[in-house]
Formats: structure tokens, C-alpha cells, sequence
């Protein structure tokens, strides 16, 4: 019992956990400023589900430059733009997890 | 949970106290009916969150898309062909642990895509898919074997069996108790203090009203334990004990449906 506790404390608390497929961090970052990147790869805290999850990227005029359709393998979204002009660039994002919750969010990223 | 708790405890006294005359099978094949037809709501609804569409709740092909390219959606198919199987069993009157088992399997099953499936420490999504499965279990227990008791008490059973039945009912309520609140926190901590931001109002508000529902519901059920039930055994009145039956199991049909809103609402933002 002396053991048992503490180690279910550890299991419990010692990792991440998320309800939400919540958006973790994305390459490019969020505000960054970067040469016209290859892909936009959001990566989120759970498995998405492909059919319900998504991203658009806009440019400054509001024009979808998302090129080719969005790719999702587990918690990884990736977009595959072509060559980017210089600019403020907008993603927008859903993503539903397993626990069929939609979350929704945005950012920018600037290119040189 | 219903038929899964009312199926158990049948099967139960049906070993422990065979001079007991159970009641008919109406109810649990009324619930297992209720079950089936509300399925393809749960379908529609999941669909128009998943879309953030209210549209799609009557659109076959986004329909047809939760059910067959989701983990939902094969969850739910797995469910609906157990509750079919369930309505037939409940029908043709098959025997009442193969009932549990159905019941429990379709129970089981909505926690495959719970808040604590996806909030499973490191990912491991089986340890969240089993405490909350738990969770159902015993709590499925409790409110079905109280509509059965009330069941009994109603149908004017003798009192020496009905105090057996009780007995027997709080011998097996007090472990699966100990398992549903033990998995309630269990749960409840892995989904809030591993979520990423904070807590928000609702859910902890939803939380709170929950967890102070079931502390009654345990205050009534030691009542009952403790007052009550050596009053009947001593050959007293039963309306007391069938009273506080009915007003625990009332609490319990409010929880069960303040844990379905909680299924809905956002831990964290």
C-alpha cells in the first residue's frame, strides 16, 4: 500500500493528458517569420479523426493557397503549399478527436 | 445501465434466493427497446458535433461518414448490433446473466471514445477505456438494481424475501460503490489535472452538482442499510425503505444524466 499510492500518483499525474485533440505546437510557429516553408505541420495532442478534422491556408487577401489536399496521420496535420511569396500567411484549423469533440483555432506566420 | 444493473441483480437472487418470484422481464425489455431506438439520435448528434453543423444531424452521406471512417462510428455499430441482439434476448426471454453480458458489453463500449479514454496518461487510451468502463459498470449497477428493488417492493413481495433481496442487493451495491467512486477520481483527475489550460466553470460546476448528488445518494443507501432494512427484517413496514429506493434511485437517474451533459461540455480550455 505504501508503494501504491505514489506509484498511482505517478501513472496519473506524471504525464500529459488531454480531453481535446488541442493544437500543440506547428511548424512554422505561431508569429514566427520564416523563408517560404515546404509543409505546415500542425502537430496536436491526441490521434485526429481524418474525416472531421481539417486547415486552410489563406494569404493576406484572403485566398485559399493551401495546394495540395491537407495529409493527417495521427496527431500530425501537414499542408503542402507550393512556393510562398513573401507575406502574412493565415491558418485556420479544426480538429476532432476520438472523443468526437470539434475544436477550432487560427494563427499567422510571416514569410521573408 | 439499467438492464445491465436489473440483469445482474436478477441473475444474482436467482442463485441466492430462489424462493423469490422476480418480476416480469417488462422493464428491462422496455430499456433495452429505449437503448436500440435512441441510437441513431446518439449518431446524429455525434455527426453534428464532429461537423460543427447542425445541417449534417439528416445528411446521409456525413452519416454514413461518422459510421464508417471514425472510431465513433465503428464503436457505434458495434453497440447497435449488441443492443439489437439485447431486444431479441430481452424478447425470447433468454436467460438473464447472457442479458448482463450484452448489456455490459454495450456499456463498456461508449467508453472507448469517453473524455477519459483521450485523457489516458502517456496516450495509453486502455487505462482511461477501463477505469471509465468501470465506472459505467458499477454505476449501471446501482441505478438498475434499485429500479429492480423498487420493482419488487411494488409487487407486494413478502417481506422476509424482500429483506433478503435488499441484503443481497447492499452486500454486491457496497463493492460496486467502493469501485464507482474509486474510478469516479480516478477519472475526473486524469481528465482535469492532465488537460492542457484551465479548468472550465461549467464542467467543474456539472462536476460538483454530480458529486454532491451521489454523496446523497450514499447517505440514503446507509439509511437503508443501517435503519431501514433491520426494521423490515424485524418485520416492520417496507414504505420507508421503498420511499428512499425511490428517491435514491431518482438521484441516480439525475447524475446519470448530469455524467451525460459532462460528456458533452469542454474539461479545459
Amino acid at each position: 500500500m505504501n508503494k501504491t499510492l505514489p506509484a498511482l500518483l505517478l501513472v496519473l499525474l506524471a504525464t500529459p493528458a488531454f480531453a481535446h485533440a488541442h493544437l500543440q505546437k506547428s511548424m512554422p510557429a505561431a508569429n514566427a517569420k520564416v523563408k517560404s516553408p515546404q509543409h505546415v505541420v500542425l502537430h496536436f495532442s491526441e490521434a485526429l479523426e481524418p474525416a472531421f478534422s481539417g486547415a486552410l491556408l489563406l494569404d493576406a487577401d484572403g485566398r485559399n493557397v493551401s495546394g495540395a489536399p491537407v495529409v493527417i496521420d495521427g496527431p500530425l496535420m501537414t499542408l503542402t503549399p507550393g512556393k510562398l511569396a513573401p507575406g502574412v500567411y493565415h491558418v485556420s484549423w479544426h480538429s476532432v478527436g476520438h472523443d468526437t469533440h470539434r475544436l477550432d483555432g487560427d494563427f499567422s506566420f510571416t514569410v521573408k | 445501465m439499467l438492464v445491465f444493473g436489473g440483469a445482474m441483480l436478477r441473475a444474482i437472487l436467482r442463485t441466492r434466493l430462489p424462493a423469490l418470484a422476480l418480476p416480469p422481464g417488462r422493464l428491462l425489455t422496455a430499456a433495452a427497446l429505449v437503448a436500440l431506438l435512441s441510437a441513431p439520435l446518439t449518431l446524429a448528434f455525434t455527426t453534428a458535433q464532429m461537423a460543427g453543423d447542425s445541417a449534417t444531424m439528416f445528411d446521409a452521406h456525413m452519416l454514413t461518414l461518422t459510421m464508417t471512417q471514425t472510431l465513433f462510428g465503428q464503436v457505434f455499430l458495434a453497440r447497435l448490433a449488441l443492443l439489437l441482439l439485447l431486444v431479441i434476448g430481452a424478447l425470447l426471454k433468454w436467460r438473464d446473466n447472457q442479458l448482463a453480458l450484452l448489456s455490459g458489453a454495450a456499456l463498456v463500449l461508449i467508453s472507448v471514445t469517453s473524455h477519459a479514454a483521450g485523457a489516458s496518461p502517456a496516450n495509453f487510451a486502455a487505462i482511461g477505456i477501463t477505469s471509465d468502463g468501470l465506472h459505467l459498470l458499477t454505476g449501471g449497477f446501482w441505478i438498475g438494481g434499485l429500479a429492480l428493488l423498487a420493482a419488487l417492493f411494488v409487487s407486494k413481495t413478502e417481506k422476509k424475501l424482500l429483506a433478503g433481496a435488499t441484503t443481497i442487493f447492499a452486500e454486491w451495491g457496497m463493492i460496486a460503490v467502493a469501485i464507482l467512486v474509486l474510478t469516479g477520481m480516478l477519472n475526473a483527475a486524469s481528465i482535469l489535472l492532465g488537460g492542457e489550460g484551465h479548468d472550465t466553470t461549467a464542467y467543474l460546476a456539472v462536476l460538483g452538482a454530480k458529486l454532491a448528488l451521489v454523496v446523497g445518494m450514499v447517505a440514503l443507501a446507509l439509511v437503508n442499510h443501517f435503519r431501514l432494512l433491520p426494521q423490515l427484517a424485524a418485520g416492520g413496514s417496507a414504505d420507508g425503505l421503498l420511499r428512499n429506493i425511490r428517491r435514491e434511485l431518482g438521484l441516480g437517474l439525475v447524475v446519470v444524466a448530469l455524467a451525460a451533459l459532462l460528456g458533452l461540455l469542454a474539461p479545459t480550455m
